[in-house]
């Protein structure tokens, strides 16, 4: 500031209760006679005052189901998927009927509770990497769904 | 020596879901409102709030309560703004015309008083909204949060004469961008 720069930062820390005893003796010894660092002073503390004054943001009506509905979902990793991958190897093959009547259904359905994510994993090639050796029914039912996922705005 | 939030949170790494509902309720305002200043977008603001209770929620097994609660959470919430805010580009400052501070005590509802407050709150917003990020983020935390140099040293990741430094050129910044400048 002008007129006086023996304190700079020290005045923000005197405001804040942060200044070591010996400065804040130094300070306040400085301070009645020095017109510019009181007024610095006062200013910054009428700063302070207006930003505590601010009207708080309050979070939107929906931020409270928004965020359960979250937790929701990210509690229960994958859902339907979790499981359908923690199936064994050799459950596969039979899994593969039951998937394509699933899928079928899904189509049919076009299930509005599947989230965009799950379709996109579900469309995920490497997701699938397991299923090399899989029914060709199961895989040809898995091309289906990806060509309609790629052409869905989901 | 554990504060109440710390109780509830060494709860919730218990399993003890209504702990962790506890926290959220009593965390929201505070922490929406923070967000809400950081970054430009409201609906982000409030998207953040929650990654940040997510994260807590999914941090819960490895919680030790070796700072305060609100400290580690305060935290997340900074790294997560800042790092946001850092990826898009910055705002550009517009400095105000008058200055507002002596405008913005006892607004009285109604008549040309209101109207005034109401432009000087805004015109506050806005100089704060045009801060350095991280000067922003420590003078919040310092004159909404009430937190010491130390604390808000732990949760911006910087040491308390940082701290001391960051404070001192967001006050002189907004203080310039008020137009209260020094005599
Ligand atoms: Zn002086």
């Amino acid at each position: 500031m002008s007129g006086c720069n023996r304190f700079g930062p020290e005045l923000d820390a005197y405001l804040d209760g942060e200044l070591d005893a010996e400065t804040r003796e130094g300070f306040e010894a400085h301070l009645p006679a020095c017109a510019s660092c009181s007024l610095a002073l006062e200013k910054r503390a009428s700063l302070d005052h207006a930003i505590a004054l601010l009207p708080r943001v309050e979070p939107s009506p929906q931020f409270e189901a928004r965020f359960w509905a979250r937790m929701a979902r990210a509690e229960e990793p994958a859902g339907w998927r979790a499981r359908w991958f923690a199936l064994p190897r050799l459950g596969w093959v039979a899994a593969g009927a039951a998937l394509v009547a699933g899928l079928a259904l899904l189509l049919s359905l076009r299930d509005p509770s599947l989230s965009a994510q799950d379709w996109a994993i579900v469309a995920d090639a490497e997701g699938f990497e397991l299923l090399l050796e899989a029914d060709p029914e199961l895989l040809a039912a898995l091309d289906v769904l990806e060509a309609w996922s790629g052409s869905e705005e989901i | 020596m554990i504060d109440d939030d710390a109780r509830l949170m060494l709860r919730v790494r218990g399993g003890d879901r209504r702990a962790f509902e506890a926290l959220f309720r009593r965390y929201t305002p505070p922490l929406v409102n923070f967000l809400a200043r950081m970054l430009p977008e409201r609906d982000r603001a409030e998207e953040l709030a929650q990654e940040v209770f997510l994260r807590v929620y999914q941090a819960r097994d490895r919680y030790e309560p070796r700072a305060r609660f609100s400290t580690w959470l305060f935290s997340i919430a900074s790294n997560l703004a800042l790092n946001e805010l850092g990826r898009s580009y910055r705002k550009r400052e517009t400095p105000l015309e008058e200055s507002v501070l002596d405008r913005l005590e006892d607004p009285q509802p109604g008549g040309e008083e209101h109207l005034e407050a109401k432009r000087a709150v805004s015109a506050v917003e806005q100089a704060l909204a045009s801060l350095p990020d991280r000067q922003r983020a420590a003078l919040l935390l310092r004159a909404e949060r009430g937190l010491g140099y130390a604390e808000i040293g732990e949760v911006l990741g910087a040491s308390p004469s940082s701290v001391k430094s960051l404070i001192h050129r967001a006050r002189e910044n907004l203080l310039k961008l008020l137009g209260e400048r020094e005599p």
